[in-house]
């Protein structure tokens, strides 16, 4: 009996390795492309879009997580006429902002569309998937070896933050901001020490049951002739950006 | 202090990207020839552990609100070069899984947090211990250390965004290192009182004599803080066409009237970043930035490890008691390194082994 597909790139019949280069490529056409035309964001973000809908994608959720990029595009957005600036009155500003206008829009809309794409990434493969495209992608061992870790003990610290966070909470439950703040350092410490104490622990229990660098997993994608077309489109794509 | 994508031009972030890939691939050989396995475990947690902090916002002046970054910590706690590995993996999940931080400003992002802040922080924090080896010392270090690493790697970020003609210069660097001065204060709470509760509490993780060659080494750093400024010297100079900034005063004051600019720009091979004989403007910047990236990546790459090949045979040949000791205890971590990477990965005879001995810890 053939198993369903439990990811959502199992569902495109995609490996994980062929969508990181795709979307790196589309992100590198986005940024390289600048000024954007209306019909290259549109293509974008119908992109996004279909492909999200075809792979069973929360889509509102995704374009509401990708707004992570806006207060700080915005920020930076905002700052940059000033170098236009030639006279430093209310007058030579607001020139320097109107001059400005479309430079703003873009520090605006290339983050958001990167986001998206990378956000789509993420949300289309699973973190050990991508851990394992990483390592096909020959990125070196010991930098494989350490995101597989921070993968398996970003679990651990979040135990511990939130035992600790319980525990402060019944002790002083009207500590002020100021103190807080303080504490913060020796919680850090604490969550340090009892996370450390609990890793070796766990990488003597992974040595002792045959740990050689790599989790192990129950699907093995391979390169194949749709991820070469996935490529290939993201590269056209790319290209189009860039010189139209 | 996350750049995100399009905040930076082409030439900058190739750039950038280049010095970033040539430290990391650095970096990546160090760990392999001196660390072993129970230090990637340490070298995790403080990821995850960084991970986790940068999502802490406390709040600064003018509704606005700052994070921790941790470069100056892990550099502290691990070396200048272990945390450039740590901070890249932090920075490379928060690119790829939470939008956080863009791809093309990865190597950007790299430069900034994860080379820059660790040096300039355990360089700070080395010479408080320089000076006294206490728990008071040790605190102050850590204080100074990650609040200098703040500020410098925010000039930083105002300075490529200057180079990418994306800013004011004088503004970017007023606003950045303004706000991020504040935010080194949280830096420094955050990190002295991590450091003096690990002081207390675990001692044995500050003072690691088990590390070789590096992590307390003041002349390695001040190498690589030497070669990082003299870097953000030239690219302040080469990168901007705009005469703003530094350029500004280079001629404005007088001191560069004597060069033509036209002199030297027609003499370069890739004048004005853009590759000759391309048509399209575009197409000749993006082959010009590669071929820039990949020259300066091989270059730096090239150069560190022509210098350690030279250390290296000047310790087997005609070294000092100090230098054939100090090779003598790399050569005998390496070992250690060596068997306990191979005991790792193929005998689950030792793996048995090492679980048997934490059951008798715990039964202890």
């Amino acid at each position: 009996m053939q198993r369903p597909p439990t990811t959502p790139s199992a569902t495109l019949h995609l490996s994980p390795q062929g969508m990181l280069i795709a979307a790196v490529v589309m992100v590198v056409g986005i940024v390289v492309g600048m000024p954007h035309a209306p019909l290259e964001v549109i293509t974008v973000l119908a992109l996004v879009v279909i492909i999200g809908l075809v792979a069973r994608v929360n889509v509102p959720k995704l374009f509401l997580r990708s707004l992570i990029v806006i207060p700080i595009a915005g920020c930076m957005a905002a700052f940059a006429p000033l170098r236009l600036v030639s006279e430093w009155s209310t007058s030579g500003i607001a020139q320097a902002y109107t001059q400005g206008a479309g430079q703003m829009t873009e520090l605006i809309l290339t983050p958001w569309m990167c986001v998206l794409v990378m956000l789509l990434l993420a949300a289309l493969c699973p973190e050990k998937d991508l851990l394992y495209a990483l390592e096909r992608l020959h990125i070196p061992q010991a930098f494989t070896l350490l995101l597989t870790f921070l993968y398996r003990y970003v679990g651990v610290m979040g135990t511990q933050l939130t035992a600790a966070r319980r525990s402060v909470l019944s002790r002083a439950p009207n500590m002020s901001a100021r103190k807080q703040v303080l504490l913060y350092g020796n919680l850090a410490g604490a969550m340090l020490v009892r996370a450390h104490d609990r890793g070796e622990r766990i990488y003597a229990a992974m040595l002792s049951r045959g740990f050689t660098g790599s989790l192990p997993r129950i699907e093995r994608h391979r390169f194949g002739v749709l991820d070469a077309a996935l490529v290939a489109v993201a590269i056209l794509l790319g290209f189009a950006f860039v010189v139209l | 202090m996350h750049i995100p994508d399009g905040m930076l031009d082409v030439k900058t972030f190739s750039t950038l990207w280049a010095g970033g890939g040539a430290s990391i691939a650095y970096a990546s050989w160090w760990i392999r020839k001196h660390l072993d396995g129970s230090k990637i475990v340490l070298m995790a947690v403080l990821a995850a552990l960084i991970f986790g902090l940068q999502m802490l916002n406390f709040p600064i002046a003018a509704g606005t609100s700052g994070h921790f970054a941790g470069g100056a910590l892990a550099g502290i706690l691990l070396g200048a070069w272990p945390a450039c590995i740590v901070m890249t993996a932090v920075l490379l999940v928060q690119a790829i899984f939470f939008g956080d931080g863009g791809i093309t400003t990865l190597g950007a992002n790299i430069v900034n947090l994860g080379i820059i802040a660790p040096f300039v922080g355990a360089f700070i924090y080395e010479i408080f211990q320089r000076i006294s080896n206490g728990y008071a010392s040790k605190i102050g270090g850590a204080f100074v250390g990650a609040f200098v690493a703040v500020v410098v790697s925010s000039a930083a970020v105002a300075l490529e965004l200057w180079a990418s003609n994306h800013a004011h210069f004088f503004a970017a660097l007023g606003a950045m290192t303004f706000f991020h001065a504040l935010i080194g204060i949280g830096e420094g709470i955050v990190t002295a009182g991590l450091i003096a509760y690990v002081a207390k509490v675990r001692p044995q993780l500050l003072d690691d004599e088990n590390i070789p060659n590096g992590k307390r080494s003041l002349k390695s750093m001040s190498a690589v803080l030497g070669a990082l400024a003299v870097i953000a010297a030239g690219f302040s100079f080469l990168a901007s066409t705009h005469p703003d900034g530094l350029e500004f005063v280079y001629f404005e004051s007088g001191i560069g009237a004597e060069f033509e600019e036209a002199a030297y720009v027609s003499m370069a091979p890739l004048s004005d970043y853009l590759l000759p004989g391309v048509g399209n403007e575009t197409l000749a910047g993006i082959a010009a930035g590669i071929i820039g990236a990949v020259l300066t990546g091989a270059l730096l790459f090239g150069g560190v490890v022509l210098l350690k090949r030279r250390r290296a045979q000047a310790v087997t040949g005609t070294g000092t008691a100090e230098t054939t000791a100090d090779a003598v205890i790399a050569e005998a971590a390496e070992t250690t390194a060596e068997a306990a990477i191979a005991e790792a990965a193929t005998t689950a005879v030792a793996g048995t082994a090492k679980a048997a001995q934490e059951t008798n810890k715990t039964k202890e």
